[in-house]
């Protein structure tokens, strides 16, 4: 789950300043998410994201996660844990197109799963999306309703941990 | 759940704008979203625009390419990778990237403007800009506030790293008290997974924050924090500074009191684990052991923003909510409050 064991060496800033390790809950409110998308095709949109959520990790520490987009074909990778640790040089290589949409979450509710992290991803007949969000509930009935009834499937991540 | 909605609307036979907006019309709360589809980046925010979203722009000198765009939660994730700031995303807008430029809708029919005020307070990073200033500088301003409502006589004024710091700065020169910094905080190893040992745990906070002894002895100090939520580790920081020398130990908080969870987005307690709910100033004074305690006021936090006060939610200090919460959502939270008649009898 943690791929890089080095990475835990990686300044992280903006985390919790008074959080002792796992120990305890940090005793301050924890941002939802953080949220990145980059329409960009002269770069590598995969390491961009990547620095991008760097910055946001703030934001959210549980899981981070990129998709990319190359002509319509969306590479996904997601995992449990800091930006630094989930993606590494290989991981970020395997990624890229000319579009790219990341996002680092702190889970408040749902166990702390993989299939929790983001981006998610909806096959559609228009093609694939992948949606990175901060969002706490849909109230709208008839939503609730729909959404349920709806089969969409989650793509397993498309590269390897 | 917006992506299932998004996506069965696509299915339904909608292109990507109608599907995304029918979707958002169906979902309600606080979101801020970013979608990538085979077409283009979609950047949306909910009518009330609660989390931020900004929009940048990254030059390039390749040849014959498209505007190149970037959106983020804070532009401190754009300026790591060199991209300029444009603007926010409105409440209630979508933006539509493709090699075209930038397409804007507004597809909320009512959009109000109730910015996350705790963004400002604590959540964002002080680098992050908003309302065309960093949050430094906000957190400066109520750091100062606070001095003027809230003044007592210490001989130094050190923040909670990083988060109390500017506010710490602000109220030092708002009071004329010499800023000093009395807990360094460990740096450079990042978060860690291994789990500290029984001893480490009781004695504190040391792990992450470490005191400077002689800096504190023989010294009264005025300490200043952005939030109390539980009060947990604030009565750790307290006994630290007074184990290392202090002879009295303030604290203020650059925040009124918490006493209601947030439903749109951030994860604070139910409201029975929020100490201000519960306990008057006094007994969260005692219970933390400070010599005197007292928070930013509602009107004071608003005021140092120089912006609309109306254009933000500062619902977990006031229970006043801008976007109705479900009734089953907020009877998971909100245990302390009287329910409504109908359900009550
Ligand atoms: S309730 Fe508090 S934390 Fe939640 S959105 Fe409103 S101001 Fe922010």
């Amino acid at each position: 789950m943690m791929p890089n064991s080095d990475d835990c060496t990686t300044e992280t800033t903006n985390a919790d300043p008074m959080d002792l390790g796992r120990v305890a809950r940090p005793d301050k409110p924890e941002e939802a998410c953080g949220v990145f998308g980059i329409y960009a095709p002269s770069e590598d949109v995969a390491k961009l994201t990547y620095f991008g959520l760097y910055a946001l990790q703030h934001r959210g520490q549980e899981s981070a996660g990129i998709a990319t987009f190359r002509d319509g074909e969306v590479q996904l990778h997601k995992d449990m844990g800091l930006v630094s640790q989930v993606f590494s040089e290989q991981i970020l290589q395997t990624l890229g197109g000319e579009m790219a949409v990341g996002h680092t979450r702190y889970s408040t509710t749902g166990s702390s799963r993989v299939v929790n992290a983001q981006p998610a991803i909806a096959k559609t007949r228009l093609g694939t999306l992948a949606l990175a969000h901060m969002v706490t509930w849909s109230t709208r009935p008839n939503c609730e309703k729909n959404c349920l009834n709806l089969t969409f499937s989650l793509s397993p991540p498309l590269t390897q941990k | 759940m917006i992506a299932i909605a998004v996506a069965e609307a696509v299915n339904a036979g909608k292109a990507w704008l109608d599907a995304a907006i029918s979707a958002f019309h169906r979902c309600e709360g606080a979101f801020s979203l970013v979608i990538g589809t085979p077409d283009g980046l979609m950047g949306v925010r909910d009518p009330n625009g609660v989390r931020p979203l900004v929009i940048g722009i990254l030059e390039t000198e390749a040849p014959n390419t498209p505007t190149q765009y970037v959106l983020a939660s804070e532009t401190c994730a754009l300026d790591i990778i060199g991209a300029e700031y444009l603007r926010d995303v409105e409440p209630g807008e979508l933006v539509w990237i493709t090699e075209a430029g930038l397409a804007s809708f507004h597809w909320a029919t009512q959009p109000q403007r109730k910015l996350c005020i705790f963004e400002m307070i604590y959540f964002a990073r002080p680098d992050s800009i908003m309302h065309e200033e960093s949050l430094y500088s906000y957190r400066m301003r109520i750091g100062k506030q606070l001095a003027i409502e809230s003044p007592t006589d210490v001989d130094l004024v050190m923040g909670v790293p990083d988060s109390g710091i500017p506010a710490a700065i602000g109220f030092s020169q708002q009071s004329g008290i010499p800023y000093a910094e009395g807990l360094i905080k460990n740096r450079y190893v990042g978060r860690t997974f291994i789990q500290p040992t029984q001893s480490m745990r009781e004695s504190g906070i040391r792990m992450k924050l470490n005191p400077l002894k002689d800096v504190l002895v023989g010294k009264r100090i005025l300490i200043v924090d952005d939030s109390l939520v539980r009060g947990t580790t604030s009565r750790k920081i307290v006994k630290a500074l007074r184990e290392a020398g202090a002879t009295e130990v303030h604290m203020r908080i650059s925040s009124p009191p918490v006493t209601h969870p947030c439903f749109y987005g951030i994860d604070t307690d139910s409201q029975d684990q929020l100490i201000a709910a519960t306990k008057s100033v006094e007994e969260i004074a005692q219970q933390i052991n400070v010599d005197s305690l007292a928070y930013l006021s509602w009107e004071g936090m608003l005021l140092a923003t120089q912006e609309d006060p109306n254009s933000f939610c500062s619902a977990c200090f006031t229970g006043d909510y801008p976007i109705p919460v479900p009734e089953m959502v907020k009877r998971s939270k909100l245990m302390l409050e009287k329910q409504p008649a109908s359900t009550s009898v």
